[in-house]
């Protein structure tokens, strides 16, 4: 197993409580993403040290496109 | 009167706020209930009205004519949102990407990039005495719940008298959707409930609100579970409670069957007449 994602139609069903419960029982090598940028809420679970942080760019505008990539990467 | 239930946090009580209060107030008033969570629209499954009108809705979006064009690139150049790219001597069109804001069609030299319409929802209006109830909803694939939002808010304000009471119930999150469900609102009410998640996701909510200079109050959902920290978060910040509903297994049957809540729990009709009083005596302070 690679990947599992949960989600769901409607709002407030449990996603995080689930995703949180699967990643406690998938021991260490376990890789936790909270896609719901809006309003992530996976850390008031887990409470995780911060090992690192990153702020996040928007694709620059009026660049080339072939130069688009590089910026993200 | 236009007033927008939001929350930060899905699964809060915004349709059931928003089906109960637009459904008790057409007791005595015109109100049009418009559910904007396109993506995911469920007021219509507490609301039996009749289907009196239905519309699709549409985006324009470019489409590109080969004849004239003289590779440019300057269309790709323009686009904020990658929906249009040159590969090699072609122009690809990705019209669930685009934002409809022309410019590409506009700024290209040779027209041709015209801008077409293209099927994004469908909008449907029910009516039932004093209720009206607009619901549109977004196709599969669809990336763009904002130009329906959009269109539906431009569908009440044209088929409704400034009279009639408007009730918005707003897509969750504090993104695009959510501005734009919001902006135009006099008076937002945030559902939320009483636990981390529900304070956490309140605060981005309030910040949202007040980045739009927005008049708004919360009502606090399924209270009594979890801890007071809603309660005290919105004391020290200064933010009206405008009810408390009541976390029982009472009103989640009723709720889970589909029903009206307020009809049989007499708590939750003084919670509305409570949540209408105050909202009415806003609107009155701000004429005066």
């Amino acid at each position: 197993m690679k990947e599992i994602v949960v989600i769901s139609g409607k709002g407030g069903t449990g996603k995080t409580s689930l995703a949180a419960s699967f990643a406690y029982l998938g021991g260490k090598d376990v890789i936790v993403a909270d896609c719901d940028v809006d309003a992530a809420d996976m850390h008031l679970l887990l409470q995780p040290d911060f090992a690192d942080s990153d702020d996040f760019l928007q694709w620059g505008t009026g660049l080339h496109p072939s130069k688009r990539l590089y910026s993200m990467w | 009167m236009k007033i927008a239930i939001a929350s930060g946090k899905g699964g809060t009580g915004k349709t059931t706020l928003s089906t109960n209060l637009a459904s008790f107030l057409a007791e005595t008033h015109q109100v049009v209930l418009t559910d904007l969570d396109v993506e995911e629209p469920n007021s219509g499954l507490f609301i039996k009205a009749d289907l009196v009108h239905e519309e699709d809705k549409f985006k324009m979006v470019p489409e590109w004519k080969e004849d004239e064009c003289i590779l440019c690139g300057n269309c790709q150049k323009v686009c904020n949102f990658h929906a249009v790219i040159q590969l090699g001597e072609m122009i690809m069109v990705f019209p669930e990407l685009c934002h409809g804001c022309y410019a590409c069609s506009e700024l290209c030299p040779t027209s041709s990039l015209p801008m077409i319409p293209k099927k994004m929802g469908e909008l449907k209006h029910f009516q039932k005495g004093n209720l009206s109830f607009i619901e549109s909803r977004l196709d599969i694939g669809e990336e763009q719940a904002v130009p329906l939002i959009a269109q539906t808010i431009s569908y009440v304000e044209e088929h409704f008298n400034k009279e009639v009471i408007r009730i918005f119930d707003s897509p969750p999150g504090t993104s695009c959707p959510v501005i734009e469900a919001t902006k135009d609102a006099d008076y937002i009410i945030l559902v939320t409930e009483p636990t981390p998640f529900g304070l956490h996701d309140l605060k981005l909510a309030v910040e949202t609100m007040k980045e739009l200079k927005k008049e708004f109050g919360v009502v606090v959902n399924r209270y009594g579970i979890g801890n007071d920290e809603v309660l005290d978060y919105c004391d020290e910040n200064d933010i009206s409670i405008l009810a408390k509903i009541p976390n029982s297994r009472k009103i989640a049957e009723i709720y889970s069957s589909g029903e009206l809540i307020y009809q049989k729990i007499p708590e939750l009709k003084v919670a509305l007449e409570n949540i209408t009083s105050y909202v009415k005596s806003l609107k009155e302070k701000s004429l005066s």
